[in-house]
């Protein structure tokens, strides 16, 4: 009884910790600095999208709902804002169902009407279909508008400036997946073995383990695990934004769980000690 | 005959007809796979009514057998009947009403997700499913913190490299691993390309040749779990 109500003291003190290591770098975050960094896998995908000549196609799948959009939507964001400096054509497509829907047409509206790209002649968004990387992925490495004749407006896709000199995905210079569940694992099978185009991930940073035998197989170019990766393309494309910022709660919360760590393991030695 | 011979059939015929498939760049090829992959994306979205039917019929008889956490079998059914009515309300309401409606077409919602932005759906989404999701993947850090304190204890040697690895693996996640040492973002991608992907890598593999010789034996026949239980 004692042991599980100072169990229950215990957990309740790491919770108001972790809070406050949240809440306190949220409020000061115009005061913390944290140094700049980039990773290889990181900068492989910034420097192939800044390599692309203007007007290159590219592809960008959203495969990412609600719980998981603090984490992935400033990479998506940063990615888009990239590729809409360096004027490229942007499709944006999901595999992931109508939550992602929601948030993808929410990022390319947004990064449209800050560049002021016209839809169907810099950009398009297709709609969502079932299916994922068999009944979608795979047919587009044949021919896109067999998948999709319309865009998500109800536009004929064929006729669009955007999809200029495309047939399916052989004809992207570039594809990359943002998911939080398998559509990275579903791009890779379906979507790059037929389609050759260069592929890259993002995903969320407990997921980034599952993708480096990809990047040594040379089957993805580059990988953005976590908001870690996001505040890294926000510095390398120089326009800080949420990832930046959320880094900072992040960090602090990562020391907090280490330190707890430290001190349950001191705790533990020490009993074994006396035992 | 037909509940066992005819599925057989077809999972031969597809199953060759597909890896044939994959080896023809020709346009008939090209054809066949648009074809196919169509009926696919319909079967798919028939098995929605069959997942809806199989949450309510599970749900129902945790209610009717009184099981351990009924009472969230009744929030289920309460915020299906309202997520539904949000979502066919207000087409039934705008159907029997005489007045003139707007072209679902000019509102970009409708086109992608089926629903106009300023539908009781939407609201719905936007001021349910977003905020609540949000808020169950948030709370898993604090679980986590708890967790790694009470239980990510060196009680081995084993237990000691996972913890050393772990905590590697935070701080390089940070800038605050470089910040300390420039080990430590070194030493994290040393642990993600080397034997994290050595492990990862084996797991794959052996996920692979199992996919392999699963899709084999179901092609040949040998595999017939997937026809259910039923007699002949």
């Amino acid at each position: 009884m004692i042991k599980e109500q100072k169990l229950n003291v215990s957990r309740w003190i790491i919770f108001v910790l972790v809070a406050l290591a949240i809440i306190i770098p949220v409020l000061l975050k115009e005061k913390i600095s944290l140094p700049e960094t980039s990773s290889n896998v990181v900068r492989n995908i910034y420097d192939h999208i800044d390599s692309l000549p203007e007007g290159a196609p590219i592809i960008i799948s959203i495969d990412f709902d609600p719980s998981s959009d603090e984490e992935l939507r400033p990479m998506a964001t940063a990615i888009l804002e990239h590729a809409f400096r360096k004027n490229l054509r942007v499709i944006g497509m999901t595999i992931w169902g109508i939550p992602a829907s929601g948030t993808l047409i929410d990022i390319f509206t947004k990064g449209a009407e800050k560049h002021h790209k016209q839809s169907g002649v810099d950009y398009a968004i297709l709609p969502f279909k079932t299916g994922g990387g068999v009944a979608v992925l795979l047919p587009m490495s044949e021919d896109i508008f067999s998948v999709f004749p319309k865009d998500y407006k109800d536009n004929s896709t064929k006729e669009m400036a955007v999809f200029k000199g495309i047939k399916s995905l052989k004809d992207m210079k570039y594809a990359m997946c943002i998911s939080a569940g398998n559509a990275v694992d579903q791009w890779i099978i379906f979507g790059k073995e037929k389609g050759k185009m260069p592929l890259g991930a993002g995903c969320t940073g407990v997921m980034a383990t599952d993708y480096y035998h990809f990047l040594q197989s040379g089957q993805m170019l580059g990988l953005m695990g976590g908001l870690s990766a996001a505040a890294q393309y926000e510095t390398l494309i120089k326009q800080k934004g949420t990832a930046t910022d959320s880094m900072k709660p992040q960090t602090i919360v990562h020391a907090v769980i280490i330190i707890l760590i430290i001190i349950g393991n001191i705790i533990y030695l020490t009993k074994r000690k006396k035992a | 005959m037909l509940k066992r011979q005819l599925p057989l059939v077809v999972a031969f015929i597809m199953g060759v007809l597909f890896i044939v498939q994959y080896f023809i760049p020709h346009q008939v090829s090209q054809d066949f796979l648009t074809y196919v992959t169509n009926w696919i994306r319909i079967i798919v979205s028939i098995s929605l009514l069959l997942g809806i039917y199989s949450l309510l019929h599970f749900h129902y008889t945790s209610i009717s057998r009184g099981s351990a956490g009924w009472g969230f079998s009744i929030v289920i059914f309460i915020t299906f009947l309202a997520a539904l009515c949000a979502g066919f309300g207000p087409s039934i309401i705008n159907w029997l009403s005489p007045l003139p409606q707007p072209a679902p077409a000019d509102l970009p919602w409708y086109r992608i997700t089926g629903v106009k932005e300023a539908s009781p759906l939407m609201w719905v989404f936007n001021h349910g499913i977003v905020p609540f999701s949000a808020t169950m993947f948030s709370m898993i850090g604090f679980f986590i913190a708890s967790a790694a304190f009470r239980a990510f204890r060196a009680r081995s040697l084993e237990a000691t490299l996972l913890l050393l690895a772990g905590v590697i693996i935070m701080l390089g996640q940070t800038p605050l691993g470089g910040m300390i040492s420039n080990i430590i973002p070194d030493g994290m991608v040393w642990i993600l390309t080397i034997p994290n992907m050595a492990a990862k890598r084996a797991i794959l593999f052996g996920i692979a040749m199992g996919s392999i010789a699963f899709s084999l034996r179901i092609i040949f026949g040998i595999e017939r779990a997937y026809l259910g239980g039923g007699k002949d």
